[in-house]
């Protein structure tokens, strides 16, 4: 699928989110954002931070936020990548995803 | 860069006084105004004899260098002494020999004195005893008339043979016990004269014994000994634990001011960035420089986790300011960052069906 079919979602993942991590007292120190296309059809929007040194890095990746931004997202997933530096996943389309029950 | 460089310049200083504090050795700045002390630190060292360099210079002292002469002298003057004293011992042990010599030599003369008296004896009793055969073949010869005067005569010679043998043997044994006393009253001598040889060795071994333990020179040569068993131990503890840990301890605390100095840098280079990136606007509002944006650092509220959250929804004819990457999954990075993230979403429940 084309790449540019998701573009409109990601700029606007890209216009709220900042939003979102302000509301939760979250400084959105946000570098770059990247929207790409696996060969599964799986489309991520990466969203790159550079976080304040002296803030706690444990408040970007902890559940209770990535919970509260999937939420606000309507439902997209959003995990925490925190190799080589810290950024937000979010997967804007997957076909056939389905979120298993928690144990 | 011109801050790194100031900061190796202060680090290269900072070693060097560290370096300079563990090898220049620190002097008193307030020097002893005392007249007695004043002397010995402005006056030019006098090159010591070994025994004094051996005992180290707290014996470099007038008064310790005139009793250590007076002390040469007097062990000087015992050591005459004691020679002299020898000498004399040894005479009188030479003149009771020659003396015990004197006296065996008597002993002998009289002895053969003695000797020569017996003979002379047995020469009278021989020509005794030739008188009387001369007189029993006289008397044989003679008429039986004269018979009875000669056998008279015959017995009274007898009789004066008789007590002349016997007197004359009484003298010589006399003479013999006079001479087995003089030779047991020899032997007796002899012997308290090596009584007075072993008395004196004895004597002579105590002095000497005494000279080496405790005379003054002993006394001082068992303190240089001591004093040089002790330099050399110290030498040793020196030389092989105290030099070597020393060097050892000064490394390694200047490795760990070098690596406080680089931790303090990573740790409180990011502040002092953070900081020179943060300013206050006009209206007291202070905002940060970040990556080439302006970012307000105004307080936040609360978190608003515990809130139920707003479902944002597309805002139509919204113009967006963030610019968007597209990059192919192909790129390292980028498939690093998708693997992690699928790894991740699988890990919170979420699967392909």
């Amino acid at each position: 699928m084309n790449i540019q079919h998701y573009l409109p979602a990601a700029r606007l993942v890209a216009d709220v989110l900042p939003d979102i991590l302000a509301k939760i007292g979250l400084k959105p120190f946000i570098s770059r954002y990247v929207l790409t296309e696996t060969q599964q059809g799986n489309a991520w929007l990466f969203i790159v931070l550079e976080v304040d040194p002296l803030s706690h890095l444990e408040d970007y990746g902890s559940a209770e936020v990535l919970k509260y931004l999937s939420t606000s997202l309507n439902g997209m997933p959003v995990v925490i990548s925190n190799s080589y530096g810290m950024r937000y996943a979010v997967l804007l389309s997957s076909p056939h995803l389905v979120k298993m029950a928690q144990a | 860069m011109k801050k790194m460089i100031v900061g190796i310049l202060l680090g290269m200083t900072m070693l060097f006084l560290a370096l300079m504090s563990c090898v220049v050795p620190v002097y008193p700045t307030n020097l002893p105004t005392s007249p007695a002390l004043a002397p010995v630190l402005v006056t030019t060292p006098v090159p010591l004899p070994d025994y004094y360099l051996v005992l180290g210079q707290d014996l470099v002292d007038p008064a310790v260098q005139s009793a250590q002469a007076t002390l040469d002298a007097g062990q000087q003057i015992i050591n005459e002494i004691s020679y002299q004293a020898t000498l004399v011992s040894l005479n009188i042990n030479l003149a009771a020999r020659a003396a015990a010599q004197a006296t065996l030599d008597y002993n002998q003369a009289q002895l053969m004195g003695l000797a020569i008296r017996g003979t002379e004896v047995a020469q009278n009793m021989a020509w005794a005893a030739a008188t009387q055969e001369y007189i029993v073949d006289q008397t044989e010869q003679a008429s039986a008339v004269t018979a009875t005067a000669h056998q008279a005569q015959i017995e009274q010679t007898q009789m004066i043979w008789n007590a002349t043998s016997t007197a004359q043997s009484h003298a010589v044994t006399a003479t013999y016990a006079a001479y087995i006393l003089n030779v047991t009253q020899t032997a007796q001598g002899q012997m308290q004269l090596d009584a007075q040889d072993v008395r004196y060795a004895q004597a002579n071994a105590t002095q000497q014994a005494y000279s080496l333990t405790a005379t003054p020179m002993a006394i001082l040569q068992s303190e240089r000994i001591q004093a040089q068993a002790e330099t050399k131990r110290k030498s040793v503890w020196m030389d092989f634990v105290v030099n070597p840990l020393t060097v050892f301890l000064m490394t390694l605390i200047i490795l760990v001011i070098i690596l406080g100095w680089v931790l303090a840098y990573k740790r409180f280079m990011p502040v002092f960035e953070l900081g020179l990136r943060k300013f206050v606007q006009e209206d007291n509002r202070p905002v940060v420089l970040l990556e080439g944006r302006i970012i307000e650092t105004i307080p936040v509220p609360a978190p608003l986790i515990s809130a139920q959250p707003e479902i944002y929804t597309p805002k139509l004819a919204s113009v967006s300011l963030a610019q968007i990457e597209i990059l192919g999954p192909d790129e390292p990075s980028i498939t690093n960052w998708i693997t992690e993230a699928e790894q991740k979403l699988r890990f919170d429940g979420w699967v392909q069906s």
